[in-house]
């Protein structure tokens, strides 16, 4: 679970372990460089990646990723999602963008788009 | 333009052309007047010759008739008194003779005159008439012949005159013989002529015509010029006359005229003065026409720089063209342009070498232009436009500028000055559609910002809630954590809040600050104290050297560093420490805050300071709209401030802040009541 906002983080990994559907966080980061270190320590099975980051975005992020993994899943979770992140990202083979704000869609979002 | 200073070939031939014809004119007066005066013909003269003898024969019968009418007048008696006598003779007297009466002496034979009718002849009374043997001779064939005799004679005048003597007797008949007449003689009825009257010489004959008469060899008279050359066989005619064998000779005697020489002198002189006349026509009308070209040159100029300095809006483009184009036109070398900068100095922007390779320099003050400029001056044009001088042209006149070049100077100038203010005009467009478009960027990534921050935080507040009241069993500690980020969001959108309030109510009526003395070593801890909520859970201490009074408003010191605190929690991280700091130098209060964050790039150090401004790396690492400083730094002008930022001693940044102390308050009261000022003029 990548996000630079400690508040998000907090309250995704509350609200995925609360729903305890069995989803697991494996592991968190604050920006593209760190998610791209921490994937390759933890291996997930799916990455819930925001967009809007410092240093390096998540689309940046979930390139570098896919370029080493083409099959790693990806969700893209963002407050801004307009047509064009929609363009790159289903261009980049990211499974699928969610837009921030209700956060109770997120571990069904996991479970559709993260698993076969 | 060498036309200029030169006539053409026709100009230059035209002064000997036209005095060349007036000189052969007068060549021509000369022979012509000299063909004309060359004296009276052979005919003329003969007739001179004739006329001279027919009136010497014409004259002496006349005189003949005129003795016998004085002899008949006085019974031939000259025995009668004087005045009887004269008065008998003067009757008979005329204008060129004298008729006089000899009486013969008691004593002997000598007849002198004794009677002569006016007294212009009263000279020749006395006269003896027998002087001379001829003359004695001459009275006493006359005597013995009873009739006229004449002798000439060298009159009172020295001139020769004629006297014709004819006998008186004492009765009307004379005797029959020459004894008779020998005893009866009683003197003589004499006539005295001139020669000259005598030939009628002095009826204004010809004067280019000699004419003398000669008794023998003997001159009696002549009259002409050039009498002592007489032709070696003159026209001659013989003439007898009271039966004195005389000869009239004539020849011609042109005179010497100088009609010629005089025609020929004044045609020359008038020929010099023509060629004199038509040279100096010649050369003004050259020079005339001359002028006029260099007019019309000059007005093409004019009229060729309008179109020209169109041709750009680029003043880099436009300079090198057109001072080429003047220098050319006008002789003017090392040509610069000095453009006014907007402090009022002058700035050399263009400059052609002159040709000693100096370049002229750029004058310190400014005075009206000459009227014209003489060779090798500097000639300096201020370049005006709407009443001010936007710049200056400085230039040598190789040649000199006459007036008429002078004001195609300034006209060109006039024209350079207008696409000056063009250039900048359109310069000052260019930087606005700039600045409006870097504005409209600007509020386009500030609306992204304000919503990202408002999502963000709303989005942290309405999951955090929702969890909660989703799961009420859940343990104290989450619980705890999750209202404290519940009520962090909470406080962020309130400053968030607080941070567009301000904005909109600077943008409508401008920031207001009441200023007076302010205990900052007191105010500025309480203030931090109540702020340290916003650091969020960063360590905050405070530096604070005491009684530092400056002349504040304490609700902008709060705002001031409020806006400050917010920032350095914004773009630290959540652990790092800050310091806020307040000292004193001679003149101000130093308020600092100093994080221990990333720091300010150097060239982002101004900058940050304006309205909507967010760096690359803030707009993506941080939390933030970009109003905040830009506030800061309106309140601290109003504060007679300075705001500034730098390397703090921690490797962080400092953002540091000066006001007046209270003690300089006179200096601070001086500073005019804060109008509104808009936030965006604040970069």
């Amino acid at each position: 679970m990548v996000d630079d906002e400690s508040d998000m983080r907090v309250l995704l990994e509350a609200v995925i372990e609360t729903a305890n559907e069995g989803l697991r966080v494996v592991g968190n980061a604050t920006n593209g460089m760190e998610a791209i270190e921490r994937w390759r320590e933890t291996g997930p099975d799916v990455i819930l990646l925001d967009q809007q980051m410092p240093q390096m975005s998540g689309l940046e992020a979930a390139a570098a990723i896919l370029a080493e993994k083409p099959d790693q899943r990806i969700i893209l979770h963002s407050a801004f999602l307009d047509a064009d992140t929609h363009r790159k990202a289903s261009e980049l083979g990211i499974r699928a963008c969610v837009p921030k704000g209700d956060m109770t869609r997120i571990p069904e979002a996991l479970w559709r788009f993260g698993t076969d | 333009m060498e036309i200029r200073h030169g006539l053409t070939p026709y100009r230059r031939a035209a002064p000997a052309l036209v005095g060349g014809l007036v000189a052969i004119g007068a060549i021509f007066g000369f022979f012509a007047t000299r063909a004309a005066s060359s004296g009276p013909t052979s005919a003329e003269v003969q007739a001179a010759a004739s006329s001279a003898a027919s009136t010497l024969a014409a004259r002496s019968e006349v005189d003949s008739q005129l003795l016998a009418t004085a002899s008949a007048s006085i019974n031939g008696d000259p025995a009668e008194g004087d005045a009887r006598v004269l008065a008998r003779l003067d009757r008979l007297a005329s204008n060129d003779r004298t008729v006089g009466v000899a009486r013969v002496t008691p004593s002997g034979t000598v007849p002198v005159v004794v009677a002569a009718p006016d007294s212009s002849a009263a000279t020749i009374v006395g006269t003896d008439l027998a002087g001379t043997a001829d003359a004695r001779l001459v009275l006493e064939l006359a005597r013995d012949g009873d009739q006229s005799a004449a002798v000439v004679t060298t009159g009172s005048d020295g001139k020769p005159v004629v006297i014709d003597a004819l006998p008186l007797y004492g009765t009307p008949d004379p005797p029959s013989d020459i004894g008779g007449r020998r005893s009866a003689l009683r003197g003589y009825v004499v006539t005295v002529t001139p020669v000259a009257a005598l030939v009628g010489l002095s009826t204004g004959r010809d004067e280019d015509i000699a004419v003398r008469v000669l008794d023998g060899a003997t001159v009696l008279v002549a009259q002409g010029r050039d009498l002592s050359n007489p032709p070696a066989s003159p026209v001659a005619e013989s003439v007898t006359a009271n039966g004195v064998p005389f000869i009239v000779q004539a020849w011609a005697t042109p005179s010497p005229s100088a009609l010629p020489w005089v025609v020929l002198a004044v045609g020359l002189a008038l020929a010099v003065a023509v060629a004199v006349i038509v040279y100096f026509r010649e050369r003004s009308a050259a020079a005339a026409q001359a002028d006029l070209v260099a007019r019309n040159e000059e007005l093409a100029l004019i009229a060729r720089a309008g179109p020209l300095l169109q041709q750009s809006l680029a003043m880099g483009e436009l300079l090198p063209v057109f001072v080429v184009e003047v220098g050319a036109e006008l002789a003017l070398d090392g040509i610069s342009v000095s453009l006014a900068t907007p402090s009022g100095d002058l700035e050399p922007v263009f400059s052609l070498a002159t040709r000693a390779g100096t370049p002229t320099p750029v004058p310190a003050s400014l005075v009206a232009p000459p009227t014209s400029v003489r060779s090798g001056e500097v000639v300096t044009v201020p370049l005006q436009r709407a009443g001010r001088v936007v710049g200056v042209l400085q230039a040598r006149a190789v040649t000199g500028l006459t007036e008429p070049q002078m004001e195609t100077l300034l006209g060109v100038c006039a024209l350079l000055a207008a696409a000056i203010g063009n250039v900048r005009m359109f310069q000052d467009e260019q930087d606005m559609v700039a600045r409006l478009r870097d504005i409209d960027s600007m509020k386009t990534s500030f609306i992204g910002s304000v919503s990202h921050e408002l999502r963000t935080s709303v989005t942290a507040i309405q999951g955090f809630a929702a969890l909660l009241e989703a799961n009420p069993g859940i343990d104290a500690e989450h619980r705890a954590d999750y209202l404290e980020r519940i009520a962090r969001n909470a406080r962020s959108l309130a400053a968030l809040i607080e941070d567009l309030l301000d904005f909109a109510r600077f943008e409508r009526v401008g920031l207001t600050v009441d200023l007076h003395p302010v205990d900052l070593s007191d105010l500025v801890p309480t203030i931090v104290d109540q702020l340290s909520s916003v650091l969020g859970g960063r360590a905050v201490s405070t530096v604070i050297e005491p009684n530092v009074t400056a002349l504040a408003d304490p609700q902008a010191i709060e705002r001031v560093l409020a806006n400050l605190l917010s920032n350095a929690s914004k773009y630290t991280p959540p652990d790092s420490k800050v310091i806020v700091g307040l000292e004193r130098t001679p003149m101000e209060a130093v308020l600092y805050v100093d994080d221990d964050g990333p720091g300010i790039a150097p060239d982002e150090r101004e900058k940050i300071f304006e309205l909507f401004y967010r760096s690359d790396s803030t707009a993506r690492t941080s939390r933030g709209v970009g109003i905040g400083l830009a506030l800061v730094r309106q309140l601290v002008v109003h504060l007679n401030g300075t705001i500034d930022v730098e390397d703090a001693r921690g490797g962080g940044a400092r953002f540091r802040v000066t006001i007046p102390l209270a003690e300089h308050e006179e200096i601070s009261l001086q500073h005019p009541e804060p109008a509104r000022t808009p936030l965006g003029t604040g970069g």
